[in-house]
């Protein structure tokens, strides 16, 4: 104490009181989150284009299975331990969503297709409290996806190959671009 | 607008991800200390000294907040070289926990030279037991945040000003959109070795200023330390100081060769003694004066004979001046028509010339009162310009293409002795009006008031309001989609799958595309974040071709992944071709596709 007392640089003392608090931190950030939440009404989600508050919708996407894709993204941790359960238009259908590994705030929910354009009604649970916490209501949209006929056809017969063109300029293309490089 | 959006957004990311900024934060802060101890122990007046690093204290914490602002867009550190730092720094930070680090390091990475930056993450990693992506985009943010510290201290040094100190940290902070755009390339361990090299700079030029410094050994035990630890963290950082160096050597000796240099053609002309003839047998040198005492001239004689001695000294020095310049000129007429290399000066000349132009107005009062700075200045400029240009192909088998610096190193770099510039020519702009004695005291005041604060005032509102603190779309690989698609194909395509992704040829260096191949999509990081293995192409590949489907059969390919950047795939090729290429997840902005054309 009396070490500290008598150092004559103050941001010494700075930079030594940073470490320590980042480094008590370790311990204080592997403590258990106790969060209580006392039920509020279910918020309203939308599109993450208008508004990130909570939990938002990035789109829709579709997987082999023929699986419908709900992406997610829960901008508070709390929201992203979730699941689904979608009014479309043959009634209600559960779909269950996983957060990425990598990415936590990122989360998919994977259930049954709909078809482009279709309104679909999410209403969001909580997984730990089974609490329904947010409502959306959104048309399916796959993008540029192209039909889905097509892009799931695996077994169709092969066609004559056009001759190979290159389809974009390769060069000049720098290395490290500059911002106006990029359109 | 912009920038309190910025600084909501810093802030927020700030509140998130607290223990690594604070960790990254002491790191910077351990750094700058030693600028911050130097410019102490040779500042006179303490309470000067304490406002001098109050100053800068509140630029570095505004400045992390609003670098900060940078990871609320940013999954992953962008560009293809942050999945090498990613690696490197995993690896080491899984061998700090496991205790092998010394076997983990020499086989980590044979070729890669500059392991300092990364070992400093895997530190902070391992000690905060923090996420290897979270620290090198936060460790990144601050040390940008940090790298106009020093260049505060040495100018104030320098100067004695805090104004002319403040605006050379304004203008390294945010005059010009690079060094901080560098992030945007994943140039983590260059930026890294900026901030190092400017540490460095700042310890040698109070060893070579406070010759009194009692403990000179201890500074150049520093100076030695600090040269090798920014090798380590980039190893163009020691061409760096090496031309620093140089420069302030060479412009300590301009001065004084020219003296010689005029003195021997005085004395070979035979003008001496013509001066001495026309100034009543005088001799136009100080060693005479000195002799004679300043009581044998009247002062006007003895300044018409030191004038008489330093104008044209003076004009000699203008002249090398001018001659340096033509040829920061005429190397950057070269590097403009270069195609590859026209970039370089594009920060500065582009968007940022208007901040520019204020410094290059601002330099003729640097001249008057600083000339030795602005010959460094000037020397270290065309000596950077050259640099581009020689080549180090004999140095080591592996470099034969390489050049002492690259244009993005270059282009990184430029805001050094620009920013000194600028914060020297404004002190000796405010150093000029102060000694006009025709003014009043308060007017004098008033007007570098004025003066300072329109400078600060114009530079920051041109450079600030226009600052893009948010990832650049040029070098963001990774997508919302794109981490959707990656966890995805972790769950649902076997551990031993092979798959096809996105490439350009390295393509920097005025000799053309090297031959390796650089990811262009968030392809890049599937091998980092879901341990499947991938192949690069060409991004404009064509998949209509049977042999393009042949070679990737022979590469034995069995999934192909389209990100969501410029240069990613062709989509549509892959639906066209169906019965080849099956699409297996479909995204917006994220697609996979399993190659089933070979069995056909």
């Amino acid at each position: 104490m009396k070490f500290l007392l008598s150092v004559k640089h103050p941001s010494l003392l700075v930079t030594f009181a940073l470490v320590l608090l980042a480094g008590c931190s370790r311990g204080a950030e592997s403590r258990p989150q106790a969060k209580q939440t006392s039920a509020p009404p279910p918020f309203g989600v939308t599109y993450c284009d208008i508004e990130t508050a909570h939990l938002c919708l990035e789109g829709f996407g579709v997987d082999v299975e023929e699986r419908l894709l709900t992406l997610l993204k829960a901008e508070d941790p709390l929201y992203a331990d979730i699941y689904i359960n979608a009014d479309g238009p043959d009634g209600e259908i559960l779909l269950e969503c996983q957060q990425s590994e990598s990415f936590p705030e990122n989360v998919y929910c994977l259930g049954e297709p709909f078809p482009e354009g279709e309104l679909i009604k999410l209403n969001i649970y909580s997984k730990s409290s089974n609490k329904f916490i947010a409502i959306g209501v959104f048309n399916v949209h796959y993008g540029d996806m192209p039909e889905s006929d097509v892009i799931f056809q695996a077994d169709a017969t092969p066609t004559p190959s056009p001759v190979p063109t290159s389809t974009q300029p390769s060069y000049p293309n720098p290395s490290y671009p500059n911002p106006t490089s990029t359109p | 607008m912009v920038i309190w959006q910025a600084l909501l957004d810093g802030l927020s990311v700030l509140s998130e991800k607290w223990t690594v900024v604070l960790g990254a934060v002491s790191v910077a802060c351990l750094a700058c200390s030693v600028s911050f101890f130097l410019s102490r122990k040779t500042t006179e007046e303490k309470a000067i000294f304490r406002r001098s690093g109050l100053l800068a204290g509140f630029f570095f914490v505004l400045s992390v907040i609003l670098r900060l602002t940078f990871l609320t867009e940013a999954f992953v550190p962008p560009y293809f070289d942050s999945v090498e730092h990613y690696r490197i720094i995993k690896e080491i930070a899984t061998a700090l926990e496991t205790s092998t680090l010394l076997e983990t390091v020499p086989a980590l990475t044979p070729n890669y030279y500059h392991l300092g930056f990364h070992v400093l993450a895997s530190f902070l990693a391992f000690g905060l037991h923090a996420n290897p992506i979270d620290v090198i985009l936060v460790l990144g943010q601050v040390i940008l945040a940090a790298i106009p510290i020093p260049i505060y201290f040495l100018i104030r040094q320098e100067t004695r000003s805090d104004a002319a100190a403040f605006f050379s940290m304004l203008l390294a902070g945010f005059g010009w959109y690079m060094p901080g755009f560098a992030v945007n390339w994943g140039k983590y361990p260059a930026l890294a070795g900026l901030l190092s090299l400017e540490i460095v700079l700042s310890i040698a030029y109070f060893i070579a200023r406070k010759k009194s410094i009692s403990n000179q050994l201890a500074l150049i035990g520093f100076l030695l330390l600090g040269i090798i630890v920014s090798t380590l963290f980039h190893t163009r950082a020691l061409v760096i100081i090496a031309i620093s160096i140089a420069s302030w050597l060479i412009a300590e000796k301009m001065q004084n060769i020219f003296k010689t240099l005029f003195r021997w053609v005085i004395l070979s002309a035979g003008v001496q003694a013509r001066v001495s003839r026309t100034e009543g047998n005088l001799r136009p040198s100080r060693e005479i004066l000195a002799e004679k005492g300043d009581s044998s001239l009247p002062p006007v004689a003895q300044n018409d004979i030191q004038d008489s001695f330093q104008t044209p000294s003076k004009v000699f020095q203008y002249l090398l001046l001018g001659i340096l310049l033509a040829g920061i000129l005429v190397f950057g007429k070269i590097i403009q028509t270069e195609t590859l290399l026209n970039l370089t000066l594009e920060p500065y000349l582009g968007d940022g010339l208007w901040v520019t132009l204020t410094v290059l107005t601002l330099s003729p009062f640097a001249l008057i009162k600083f000339p030795h700075s602005v010959y460094f200045s000037v020397l270290f400029i065309l000596s950077v310009f050259i640099a581009l240009f020689i080549p180090v192909g004999a140095l080591s088998p592996g470099l034969e293409n390489q050049t002492l610096l690259d244009r993005p190193f270059v282009e990184m770099v430029l805001y050094l002795p620009l920013s000194i510039l600028g914060g020297l020519g404004l002190a000796g702009l405010l150093q000029i009006l102060k000694s006009i004695s025709t003014l009043p005291e308060k007017a004098h005041l008033y007007t570098r008031v004025l003066i300072t604060t329109l400078l600060l005032g114009f530079t920051g509102v041109l450079s600030i309001e226009s600052y893009d603190f948010y990832p650049s779309d040029c070098c963001n690989f990774v997508g919302y989609d794109d981490t959707v698609a990656l966890d995805w194909l972790s769950k649902n395509i076997p551990p031993g799958a092979h798959i096809l992704i996105a490439a350009t040829q390295m393509n920097v260096l005025p000799t053309g595309p090297s031959g390796s191949f650089v990811g262009t999509d968030a392809g890049i990081w599937i091998p980092a974040l879901t341990g499947r293995s991938i192949s690069l192409a060409a991004f404009d590949t064509d998949f209509r071709s049977t042999s393009t489907l042949e070679q990737l059969c022979q590469l034995q390919i069995n999934y192909v992944y389209v990100g969501g950047t410029d240069q990613k795939f062709n989509a549509a090729q892959l639906n066209e071709k169906a019965e080849w290429y099956e699409g297996i997840l479909f995204l917006p902005n994220a697609q996979l596709y399993r190659l089933t054309g070979c069995s056909q």
